[in-house]
């Protein structure tokens, strides 16, 4: 048979192209003039968790779902032209996915829209916090203590106010978390979140870093445009108040008095329109009483100032923030962990977590990792917690564990993994 | 009073495809005989899957109806008691009436010629 032969034979339509889109190394849809789903191809199903019966005959936009489908939809913009965007899917497991959605028009030799397709690529989203996706939101703050209960009451009032927020809270109480969802919550979604930290920078590059430069030609230094300028319509999130200098503090004051910001080396005031976002770890009465904190700048901050509390505080969230991370752990390690044995629960219920939430989220990844059943055992939980209760320390040698006792040795402690910088 | 508060995300005349994408919802209650006793449409300042949580706890809504719901609303909204019957494909009336009658499930694509 010749090449001639050959694509006769893709001309008369008797190729296998079905088999030929499963053999594709991305998701391929098939869609009718109507937008229907004629075909979808393994790694597709896959992706979207429809079976090709289920989604045969369904408006793509119940299938694929999109975060364009509907009047963003590609197919029915610009005419129609094929175009390649990034956007997300929602997939039956729950799951968001970020994906390169290419959409192709397959015209008939009279140049008919016979089919339409989307070719879609999985883009691997890597987080901040290490998740293969990454959560914000309202829906990523979890817990029913009362001290949750009030934060989850209180945020949305927060992100409705263009007022400066100050998040008072330990390491791993979630500040960052907060701030991005008090900003996710308001009407800046759409704008910049810009998130700096002031501890890293030298004193008199700050200011312009933040308020911008104006050129200045003689003294050869370029003009800078500002994170505040970059950040506008947006919010700016500074994770350590105690990191800005006094100089700085009274400068902020200023802005969130006036609503305008001079950059280095020019004469007049810019108007900006930027919320401000405030975290720290130390108390910032005590940081007042000792001269740390400008009183104006204080002030500005006082009113809308939310304390988070450590997660000692919140007993009656850890078991659900345990199931919470084993369950997504569980699903990034494609690991069958069901949860924890109640040897292991005890422990975990003995456990300060000094790191807090952070500090739990790495225990969990760690016990998800190592676990070799479907319930993580004492033996699964990382070195330094330590698998005897407390009251068990005191038994006198000689008189061996209590009967219900874990069975591993109780370890010494070492500096726990989750403590670290930030919030 | 007896019964209880469903709100189904929509867009247009279809249960909402994505739970975050929608502005619109259709508030009901139904009475435990399965009648609805009433029903309302809400339009939301904008597409935010947070108002559409905030409304679902302020207004004692038991069940909630849309096609994707990324985990973490799922996982919000059922650790707040809330019922939710996710990846429901098809035009609002058959899925109220499912719901009404107890018989709407996740899952369920209600397009005529697909129905299970």
């Amino acid at each position: 048979m010749t090449a001639t032969d050959k694509a006769d034979l893709i001309a008369a339509g008797m190729v296998d192209l079905p088999g030929l889109l499963d053999a594709l190394p991305m998701g391929a849809a098939v869609y009718d003039g109507d937008g229907k789903v004629v075909h979808l191809n393994l790694l597709l199903q896959r992706l979207t968790g429809f079976t090709l019966d289920e989604a045969r005959g369904l408006p793509c936009r119940h299938v694929l779902r999109t975060a364009t489908c509907g009047r963003d939809c590609p197919h029915l913009r610009q005419g129609g032209c094929d175009q390649s965007l990034i956007t997300d899917i929602v997939n039956r497991g729950r799951r968001r996915i970020p994906v390169r959605l290419h959409t192709r028009r397959v015209p008939d030799r009279d140049g008919n829209t016979l089919y339409r397709m989307d070719f879609v690529e999985e883009l691997v989203e890597q987080g901040a916090d290490g998740m293969a996706t990454r959560k914000s939101g309202k829906g990523a703050l979890i817990g029913k203590s009362a001290a949750m209960e009030h934060i989850l009451v209180t945020l949305p009032d927060f992100a409705r106010s263009d007022r400066p927020v100050l998040l008072v809270g330990e390491t791993g109480t979630g500040k960052d978390l907060i701030a991005e969802c008090v900003h996710e919550s308001s009407l800046r979604a759409k704008r910049p979140f810009l998130r700096m930290n002031l501890g890293f920078m030298p004193a008199d590059l700050l200011e312009a870093e933040l308020f911008g430069r104006a050129a200045q030609e003689g003294a050869g230094l370029e003009e800078i445009r500002g994170r505040f300028a970059e950040a506008a319509g947006g919010s700016i999130f500074f994770p350590e108040l105690s990191d800005a200098p006094l100089a700085l503090q009274k400068k902020l004051a200023a802005f969130l008095e006036t609503g305008a910001v001079v950059p280095l080396g020019a004469k007049v005031p810019q108007p900006i329109d930027v919320r401000l976002l405030f975290a720290t770890q130390r108390n910032p009465d005590e940081l007042a009483d000792k001269g740390l904190l400008d009183p104006g700048f204080y002030n500005h901050l006082s009113a809308m100032r939310l304390d988070l509390p450590p997660l000692r505080e919140r007993g009656e969230d850890l078991p659900f923030l345990l199931a919470y991370f084993a369950e997504r752990f569980a699903e990034r390690f494609k690991k069958s962990v069901r949860g924890f044995s109640p040897e292991a629960m005890s422990v975990l219920a003995e456990y300060p977590y000094p790191g807090n939430v952070r500090e739990l989220r790495n225990i969990v990844e760690y016990a998800v990792m190592t676990a070799k059943s479907p319930l993580i055992v004492p033996a699964n939980l990382p070195v330094y917690v330590p698998v005897a209760p407390a009251a068990d320390a005191a038994v006198p040698p000689g008189r061996g564990p209590a009967p219900d006792a874990p069975k591993k040795p109780a370890r010494g402690r070492k500096d726990p993994a989750g403590k670290g910088s930030g919030s | 009073m007896t019964g209880h508060r469903a709100l189904i995300a929509i867009r247009g005349n279809e249960v909402a495809w994505r739970f975050d994408r929608t502005a619109e919802a259709l508030v009901c209650d139904i009475a435990e005989d399965g009648t609805v006793r009433s029903r309302s449409e809400i339009i939301f300042a904008r597409q935010s899957p947070e108002d559409l949580c905030d409304y679902v706890l302020a207004h004692g809504v038991d069940t909630v109806v849309a096609g994707a719901v990324e985990e973490e609303y799922y996982h919000y909204l059922r650790y707040k008691r809330v019922d939710v019957i996710d990846n429901v494909a098809g035009e609002i009336e058959p899925a109220l009436a499912r719901l009404a009658s107890g018989r709407l499930a996740s899952g369920d694509i209600l397009f005529p010629g697909k129905e299970g």
